[in-house]
């Protein structure tokens, strides 16, 4: 289990550094650098802008390096200080920037992936032990309605039946009574009250691929032999499809908790933005429109961790629920 | 036999509405099996002997029925009770019924033929014999791990203690059946339902596998309903054998006598089909004719009779034949010993007008 | 065997073979049919799947003569008709007398003396009949039939079945066009991910050890990577001086980059176990040349896979453009796709106001719908052997 353990946790580590440069590779991509465009934005305002200016500015803000040099010390300020740099938009760290919004990312990805198998997981149940039911149609249909609906839609139709229906105004994470308070239990319930929306829309998708994947492993764990087996030696109906086809569907649900939460991270910045989030969202796409690069390179990186992070830990719940795959990693 | 029947099958029908047809997996099967007696019941695959073991503990997989007949069984521990003669009908049972739930792995166990797919992967090897123990038995859970142990070392697992914590992939085939076998012995059941226990396993691990259960079957006097489709093994470990062919009980009686007296022409055509050491050396084996015929499609009549050698034409094709008694133990189903031959039909029935056999 | 044996044919009848009913020649025809047939009758009991197909088939026609089911060119303004609600077909008139074609009611606009916001209403006093096969604005259907009939229209004024945008332009007609782009995206997406997924999925599965161990870790590696926000980056990083055009086939290039990751893994796993089978074995015995096993064992055995597995994924193309077109990452107008028309669309205001500025939604719905369902019936298909 041990050695299992550090395998997958070196292997994490291998694909963050692979990440990071991919990260890097793609933020530096566009043609045209920050100089470029800054030199832009104030020759409309009217600045008079010389080449030299740019050159100076370039200079001033290390573009002109080769960008593996640039790489090396961007990845070395992350690792050695945890220093991402400075948004060139905003004049502040990068830390600075996204710091306290990234916490609300993490926090809606995790909602979110809560929601998903507190869903899935006895809709799923339901749907195989009850299959061809009216029950399993219907929610068989909403699984296909969930696949089939773009997330945003569904952010914009849930707010709008928020503001119509129960009239309170779910953009943003607050209410505004609150956004500059500080912490208190009625500004941790606003939140919740705030959160559910962004959680469901991003949920969905999930939801409805695992009810799926649990209907599916379960229909076909339901008709094996060990199952028959313990039937044959008395066990109750019930306590029966709870211990073994139950709890044996679970380790396809466990293995791609991964993907989900990757699903659910990718999902979330356009989601954030619809819903106009204060989190890491709206700041990820205006820094990609600006080609802030430290900024946008920060967040693809956060976002890219913590897809990584989480395979690593479904990768480990894995491992707890399926003996044979602990085994895997000591052989 | 004066003795009171364990499990008397009584003219029992099973079919399968599937959608390409409906398949009758067992039409009238009739068999008794006594305390303590081993019965084997050979056939061919697709003749219903593991059906009819299925429907013991009512485990029949979906879609397949039970459409007539009664399987009478006389509970030794429980249900003293019930209806007097203590007998209950265990094809009249819903099949999550409470009875039905504590006669099965109580009072009637089972083994399977694939003991690699008969536990499950996730749970330990003494989680599961456990789960069996505690279902029938008041037993602490430190009660039932140290009666789990004792069992695994009956059936010659060694180190057995430790075992009890080992996931069934760490288990060979072998040991995985001798566990099963276990399971099954944990209530020390009256009628253990062995469905092709040795069919997966290494001849070698067979043979221990049936000294094994031979040895248990002694010690516990349980009886056992044996099915295999191979008659060597029979010949091994049984005291009565039943020879199937779809969904009947063609010939039945003991087992010595089946194996030198056989009557019925396909126990003949299964026996010429075995390799003897010494008798068959140097000639050929004779295969049975043909194969099983589609399962959605019965034969009218006899249903041996498009593979039998000594077909009577006119007759086996129209005549259902009947179980006739040849003494006290053995019996046939074969227009050839009926008392009273039918006469041939003279303008035989054109067969693809003649009535299916439901 | 309708005529009448002799005796001695009789008795070989009895003998070799079981009695033919009608059932027997049933199972006759299902142990020979071809495997294509047997795929046919699979997916024919799923009925999803052919309401699926259906739903397909209306969009590739859609997407084929959009030029002449659109009434109007996608950029035609009608400018006294800006954010116009859909207007509704009548078959009845308010004496209840039927009518067919149906006819639409005249607009009527009015000015809320309170908020001065313009209201518009129909005028149930003018009766303005459809037409069909109209002669309308001139088009070259994909660019070379010249014609300037349009299925339908009015021949004075317009008619907007789905309403108008803020420019005055049809919906209805826009949405036509946009459906030839969003699912030539889809398609040519998946025919990048088609090649890449082919390719290296067959070089893992075909030469195994080593480089299959480097691919799979690759694909591992990329599959962790979260698709949306790095297609955001890469479509971000696209010139802003690029024409409409380049950016549509960088933007296919983009969604099609990452989506073979799934296909290559199914190419690879099935080449490999198919190495096993005793079918090649027994070709490769028989003499068979490598190419003749690959291309005529191997590749059909595994093809429908491919195909469902592709069905499958076509749904992530049309939302992955959608996505970004939505936020103003991916197409850039003039090209029109069903997300370039939502960035409309961006907020309650519009929900509560325009609603059918959302019309493309529904497109893209039912879009992903029929994939999916054409998706599962096929794949339930695809193992024809599987009962």
């Amino acid at each position: 289990m041990l050695r299992f353990l550090l395998e997958r946790f070196g292997l994490m580590i291998l694909m963050l550094a692979g990440l990071s440069v991919i990260v890097f590779i793609t933020i530096e991509l566009p043609p045209g650098d920050f100089a470029d465009r800054q030199a832009y934005r104030m020759k409309s305002t009217g600045v008079r802008v010389t080449e030299e200016d740019i050159v100076r500015m370039r200079q001033q803000m290390g573009l002109d390096r080769p960008w593996p040099q640039r790489y090396i010390t961007w990845i070395g300020n992350i690792v050695l200080y945890g220093n991402f740099g400075m948004s060139m938009s905003q004049h502040l760290p990068v830390t600075q920037v996204i710091g306290d919004r990234i916490g609300f990312t993490a926090l809606l990805a995790l909602t979110a992936l809560a929601f998903t198998y507190l869903l899935a997981i006895p809709i799923g149940i339901f749907s195989a032990v009850r299959q061809y039911s009216i029950g399993d149609y219907f929610f068989t249909f909403l699984g296909y309605i969930g696949m089939a609906t773009p997330s945003f839609l569904l952010a914009l139709v849930l707010l709008y039946f928020s503001v119509m229906v129960l009239g309170n105004n779910v953009g943003g994470l607050f209410s505004p009574q609150y956004a500059d308070a500080p912490w208190s239990l009625e500004k941790g319930l606003d939140l919740m009250n705030h959160l559910w929306i962004p959680a469901i829309v991003l949920a969905l998708a999930g939801t409805a691929f695992e009810i799926r994947t649990m209907r599916a492993t379960m229909l076909d764990e339901k008709n094996k032999l060990y199952v028959t087996a313990a039937r044959a030696r008395g066990m109750p109906e019930n306590k029966l499809l709870m211990k073994y086809p139950v709890r044996v569907a679970l380790n396809p649900i466990a293995s791609t908790s991964g993907w989900n939460l990757t699903a659910i991270i990718a999902g979330a910045p356009l989601v954030a933005f619809v819903l106009a989030l204060p989190d890491t969202g709206p700041i990820y796409l205006n820094s990609l429109l600006d080609q802030d690069i430290y900024l946008s390179g920060a967040m693809l990186l956060f976002y890219a961790a913590l897809t990584i992070l989480g395979t690593f830990l479904s990768d480990i719940l894995l491992a707890v629920l399926d003996p044979r795959v602990r085994a895997g990693g000591q052989g | 036999m004066t003795q009171t029947p364990l499990l008397e099958i009584k003219d029992l029908h099973i079919s399968f509405p599937l959608d390409e047809g409906t398949v009758q997996a067992v039409a009238g099967v009739n068999l008794t099996i006594y305390p303590g007696q081993v019965m084997g019941v050979v056939g061919e695959s697709g003749c219903g002997k593991s059906v009819t073991a299925q429907s013991l503990l009512r485990i029949i997989p979906p879609p397949g029925r039970i459409d007539a007949g009664q399987i009478l069984f006389r509970p030794s521990k429980l249900f003293k009770d019930t209806k007097g003669d203590g007998v209950v009908d265990l094809a009249a049972f819903k099949s999550n019924d409470e009875t039905l739930r504590r006669i099965r792995g109580n009072e009637i166990a089972m083994i399977f033929q694939e003991p690699m797919n008969s536990f499950s992967p996730v749970h330990t090897i003494g989680n599961q014999l456990m789960e069996a123990i505690l279902l029938h038995q008041k037993m602490t859970e430190k009660e039932a791990r140290a009666r789990g142990a004792e069992l695994l070392r009956l059936v010659g697992i060694s180190n057995a203690d430790a075992r009890m914590d080992n996931y069934p992939y760490q288990f060979s085939g072998g040991m995985r059946q001798r566990a099963m076998i276990a399971i099954a012995l944990s209530c020390t059941p009256s009628l253990l339902v062995a469905d092709e226990p040795t069919t997966a396993l290494d001849v070698t691990i067979q043979a221990q596998i049936l000294d094994l259960l031979r040895r248990l079957q002694q010690q516990f006097g349980m009886a056992i309903m044996f099915i295999t489709h191979n008659l060597g093994v029979i010949a091994q470990i049984a005291d009565h054998v039943a020879i199937m062919y779809l969904g009947q009980v063609v010939e039945q009686g003991p087992v010595r006598e089946i194996l030198r007296n056989p009557k019925h022409p396909y126990t003949m055509d299964l026996l010429r089909a075995v390799p003897r050491l010494g008798k068959t050396a140097g000639k050929r084996l004779v295969a049975i004719e043909g194969g099983i015929p589609s399962p959605f499609n019965r034969p009218t009549g006899c249903p041996f009779h498009p593979r039998c050698s000594k077909v009577i034409p006119g007759v086996c094709n129209t005549h259902i034949p009947q179980l006739v008694q040849l003494d006290e133990t053995h019996s046939v189903r074969c227009v050839l010993y009926e008392p009273k031959v039918p006469q041939p039909n003279p303008e035989p029935t054109d067969v693809r007008t003649a009535p299916a056999v439901a | 065997m309708a005529s009448t044996p002799g005796v001695l044919g009789r008795l070989r009848l009895f003998r070799k073979t079981p009695p033919e009913t009608k059932t027997n020649q049933a199972e006759d025809t299902y142990y020979t049919a071809s495997q294509f047939q047997l795929m046919w009758w699979k997916f024919r009991r799923h009925h999803l799947a052919l309401i699926g197909t259906f739903l397909l088939f209306i969009f590739l026609i859609i997407s084929l003569f959009a030029e002449f089911i659109a009434p109007y060119d996608p950029f035609t303004r009608d400018a006294e008709y800006l954010f116009g609600p859909p207007q509704r077909l009548h078959f009845f008139d308010e004496t209840g007398a039927f009518h067919f074609p149906p006819f639409i009611y005249g607009i009527e606009f009015a000015m809320d003396p309170k908020t001065f916001l313009l209201t518009i209403t129909e005028d149930t006093s003018i009766k303005i009949p459809l037409e069909f096969f109209v002669h309308g604005e001139p088009y070259r259907m994909l660019g070379f039939i010249q014609s300037d009939i349009h299925l339908f229209g009015v021949s004075d004024g317009f008619v907007h079945l789905f309403g108008t945008d803020k420019l005055g332009r049809d919906i209805f007609s826009r949405v036509m066009f946009a459906t030839r782009i969003s699912l030539s995206i889809g398609v040519i997406g998946l025919l990048i991910a088609f090649f890449l997924g082919i390719i290296i999925g067959g070089i893992s599965g075909f030469f195994g050890g080593r480089v299959d161990n480097t691919i799979q870790r690759f694909i591992e590696f990329i599959r962790s990577i979260p698709t949306l926000p790095l297609w955001m980056a890469l479509a971000a990083s696209l010139p802003k001086e690029w024409p409409p055009l380049q950016v549509y086939f960088a933007i296919t290039i983009i969604i099609g980059l990452l989506a073979w990751t799934h296909l290559a893994r199914r190419v690879r796993s099935k080449l490999l176990s198919l190495r096993e089978e005793d079918y090649v074995t027994a070709a490769k015995i028989a003499g068979s040349s490598d190419q003749r096993v690959i291309f005529r064992h191997m590749v059909p055995s595994f093809l429908s896979y491919i195909i469902v597995d592709l069905t499958i994924s076509f749904p992530y193309m049309i939302l992955g453009e959608t996505a970004l077109s939505f936020i103003g990452l991916g197409l850039r107008p003039p090209v029109i796709s069903w997300g370039v028309m939502l960035q409309d669309a961006q907020n309650v205001r519009a929900i509560a106001l325009y609603p059918w500025l959302f019309a493309p939604l529904a497109f893209v719905i039912l879009a992903v719908l029929a994939f999916s369902f054409v998706g599962d019936g096929m794949r339930d298909a695809s193992d024809p052997y599987s009962r």
